[in-house]
């Protein structure tokens, strides 16, 4: 049986102090060791920005493929070799705006993989451009009047589109982040889990305290039923997208 | 006697015009004549001039003819468009239901039938297609019973009475012809040698190849004139444990397959060059990370959507140069229908000996040209994969160390794993980086892993089965030709015809873009005074890529084509008695 140690590696991430990425990195370790895997078993791909160096920092194979195309690329790995265990990660530019084609199109294929997106709101490795979950007014180098366009509604796309598995994460609690990557890499079919995962450096609005504010867990709405479609899809625009926990699983 | 008939059938897209020459076609081929069937049609399903030329000869032909010897129309437009294609003495039979009428200053002769009506006292006019070819069979002096088969097999599946009126149709139509002077007999040709030949595209010859070279999975976009591989693997594939994904646009598709190939299973796709130049971007992907991937590229007229439905080979600097970046990359071009087969095995294999990008260059006229082939001309099949390794080969790796699947080898080529593989963990990144394939910038490292990926190219050339195929029978000649792709067909055919005018040509067909068959090509070069080079494209880029890679010659001609149409043997013979 392997642990989370077994996925860590001696590798210095390259993200800044305090970048919610590094719990994203901690709670994949935690998932993949909690389930049982091995290292070997496990295909890790990415997107290009910053949470696209994510795979590098896994002891377990790690592809860090172009921007935008870590989903058709972790398709075909699964696709050829069912007997992986194969994740896709990457940032919000990487799966709502370049790749956002590609992301629906993987959720209705409904190829078992397990995709996470590190979501900050900005464009962090191109040090702070407007992002397609940036939201209205939001104020970056190529938005200096504020954002003019509506953020992707991210969970409403994903539900929209058919995913299977639909689940949203904080950086800032790492135990229920693991608990989703888990049940998502055991989902038989897609599964999509958006993690808020803080730009210390670029967002300066977007913060742990500011999504700690807003966020409402899940698990303590009464009488919520996560196989109701419909009701996830009501508790989402509800919350307009602040709600963490398993939001959706198709049964 | 003749030796060869140029024969074409032209109407309205929708009447029948393929299933027509398809039908013609499978008579002829178990007789052990050579054909060379070429289409044309045009972006829309229904309505629009459509026609199908099928060339019969005694010897093999891998060309359209120079002229039309019979044209069949179904209507007056297409006696317009066509008629000036008939030799002189040409024979236009047409319709009679439309009332046909030759073009002005037209010097061929007209035969109206009554196509139509034969067709419906057969029992609709829609078989007026198959009456036809009926009378075809009566022109070439053949018996109808040659279709007997033929026409079982066409209509067999659709209930006896289909079966029962298109037998008539053809048998009264064979009866018609038999009964006019004019055509009865008038195109009799020798006895075929009786071999039966598939009859097939090339893009069935790609189709064939991907699958005896073990290929397993494809991932692709629909796009004409690559869209039959899909549909066939589609079918194929799952029977053999295998999947053909359709991917949401050919970037997906690209990416799939280098995932597919990274995972160990040999996968690939199929577009032409509006989905080429979507691939680009990956391509160079599998060129940094070293991973395996065939992608065939069936040209066609551009630029951009261009004519989607037309041959062109103007592709031939985008699949060589269109990924930025230094990326390790092989560019093959097969040089008739006959070399698709043993090439695309061949592509297959050194994706994964020399671990990168292999781009096979088709083109309309190779790929949906339809031939005969000599049967038994498929090459032993040998599947090579490099230098991969498996999980016994491997010692154990050190705690959180990856493997050194980026090693600096002599050779260039680093030891492959996959996953699943234990002690083979790596990364890979399309990101400069180390032996393990961590992200690196350092300046010596860099030099070395980019010297790394280009040095394992230059063993491509030894190990590449006649990166130019030569027909040189003279050591020192007044002209060289060359070509590539399916322009070597009426290049072969223009070459005997100067010959035969006393001319003293060689013909070289190039069939290794990247890395360049430097010295093999130079020295053809050297035994020619001047040289010709042919090609589908108005910016002479095969000749382009020629200069850039040899040394000055100041006597390369081009003979270019582009209108959407395959050169006529006549055509580049006239070209090259120009450059004399």
């Amino acid at each position: 049986m392997s642990s989370a140690a077994d996925f860590q590696t001696k590798v210095k991430q390259n993200w800044c102090p305090g970048c919610g990425d590094y719990s994203v990195q901690a709670a994949m370790q935690r998932a993949l060791g909690d389930i049982g895997l091995e290292p070997h078993e496990v295909v890790i791909v990415s997107g290009i920005g910053c949470s696209g160096r994510l795979p590098g920092y896994m002891n377990a194979y790690g592809f860090h493929s172009t921007h935008g195309r870590s989903l058709p690329m972790a398709q075909g790995v699964k696709m050829a070799n069912p007997a992986l265990t194969v994740l896709a990660c990457g940032g919000d530019g990487d799966g709502f705006a370049i790749g956002l084609g590609h992301t629906m199109h993987a959720m209705r294929r409904n190829v078992d993989i397990t995709y996470i997106v590190m979501d900050n709101h900005i464009y962090g490795l191109t040090k702070g451009q407007v992002s397609p979950r940036s939201d209205l007014g939001f104020k970056t180098r190529t938005s200096p009047n504020g954002a003019a366009e509506t953020p992707i509604p991210a969970l409403e796309v994903a539900l929209a589109a058919g995913a299977g598995f639909v689940a949203q994460g904080f950086s800032k609690d790492l135990g229920e982040l693991a608990g989703l990557i888990a049940a998502g890499v055991r989902h038989k079919g897609f599964s999509f889990i958006n993690v808020f995962s803080p730009c210390v450096t670029f967002n300066k609005v977007n913060t742990y305290e500011w999504y700690s504010r807003r966020l409402i867990k899940i698990s303590g709405l009464a009488g919520y039923d996560s196989s109701d479609r419909a009701a996830a899809m009501n508790c989402v625009m509800e919350y307009d997208g602040m709600v963490s926990g398993l939001i959706y699983e198709r049964k | 006697m003749v030796r060869q008939v140029s024969w074409k059938i032209g109407g309205q897209q929708g009447e029948g015009i393929e299933s027509a020459g398809e039908l013609l076609a499978e008579g002829l081929s178990h007789q052990g004549y050579y054909l060379y069937g070429y289409r044309l049609f045009s972006s829309r399903i229904r309505g629009g001039h459509t026609n199908y030329n099928i060339r019969v000869s005694l010897a093999p032909i891998a060309s359209i003819a120079d002229n039309l010897d019979v044209l069949f129309a179904l209507d007056q437009e297409t006696v317009g468009l066509c008629a000036g294609e008939l030799c002189a003495g040409g024979l236009v039979v047409a319709d009679a239901v439309f009332l046909p009428v030759l073009p002005e200053n037209f010097q061929g002769t007209l035969i109206a039938v009554p196509l139509a009506e034969i067709a419906a006292q057969a029992g609709s006019t829609k078989m007026k297609n198959v009456v036809a070819v009926g009378m075809t069979a009566a022109m070439l002096g053949l018996g109808a019973e040659i279709w007997e088969e033929p026409l079982h097999k066409e209509f067999g599946e659709k209930g006896d009475k289909v079966l029962q009126e298109n037998l008539s149709a053809f048998r009264s139509g064979w009866h018609y012809a038999m009964k006019a002077p004019e055509l009865a007999g008038r195109y009799k040709m020798d006895t075929g040698d009786g071999t039966s030949r598939p009859y097939i595209i090339g893009n069935d010859a790609i189709n064939a190849g991907a699958i005896a070279a073990g290929a397993r999975f494809m991932a692709a976009y629909p796009i004409t004139p690559a869209s039959e591989i899909m549909e066939a693997m589609v079918k194929r594939l799952p029977e053999l444990g295998g999947r053909m994904v359709q991917a949401e646009d050919e970037i997906a598709a690209c990416m799939m397959a280098i995932g597919a190939n990274y995972a160990g299973v040999r996968a690939f796709t199929a577009t032409s060059g509006p989905g080429l130049s979507l691939m680009a971007e990956s391509i160079g992907l599998a060129g940094m990370t070293e991973t395996p991937l065939v992608v065939f590229d069936v040209q066609r007229g551009g630029p951009s959507t261009g004519l989607p439905t037309k041959h062109e080979q103007s592709d031939i600097m985008a699949a060589v140069f269109s990924t930025h970046g230094d990326a390790p990359k092989i560019v093959m071009a097969p040089d008739s229908i006959a070399a698709i087969y043993p090439d695309t095995v061949e592509a297959f294999n050194l994706a994964e000996e020399y671990q990168c990008p292999v781009i096979v260059l088709s083109d309309m006229q190779l790929s949906l040209g339809k031939q005969t082939i000599d049967p038994g001309s498929e090459t032993d099949i040998q599947l090579r994969h490099g230098n991969l390794q498996s999980a016994g080969d491997l010692p154990e790796l050190p705690q959180n160390q990856y493997f050194k699947r980026y090693q600096i080898t002599a050779d260039g080529i680093s030891p492959r794993v996959i996953p699943g593989t234990k002690n083979g963990i790596h990364h890979s990144t399309g990101l400069e980086h180390d032996e393990t394939g961590r992200p690196f910038e350092g300046s010596v490292n860099r030099v070395a892993q980019t010297d790394k990926r280009h040095r394992k190219l230059t063993t491509v050339q030894a190990r590449f089965v006649e990166p130019i195929r030569v027909d040189a029978s003279d050591a020192e000649a007044e002209l060289l030709v060359i070509g590539i792709g399916a322009a070597n067909g009426p290049i072969a055919e223009a070459v005997l015809k100067l010959r035969q005018d006393g001319v003293c040509v060689n013909h070289v067909r190039l069939r290794l873009l990247q890395p360049f068959p430097v010295e093999a090509l130079e020295a053809e070069m050297a035994k020619a005074r001047k040289i010709v080079i042919v090609e589908h494209n108005a910016t002479s880029q095969l000749a382009a890529l020629i200069r850039m890679h040899t040394k000055p010659a100041g006597r390369m001609h081009s003979v270019l084509k582009y209108d959407g149409n395959p050169f006529r043997p006549a055509e580049v013979a006239a070209g090259c008695k120009e450059v004399l």
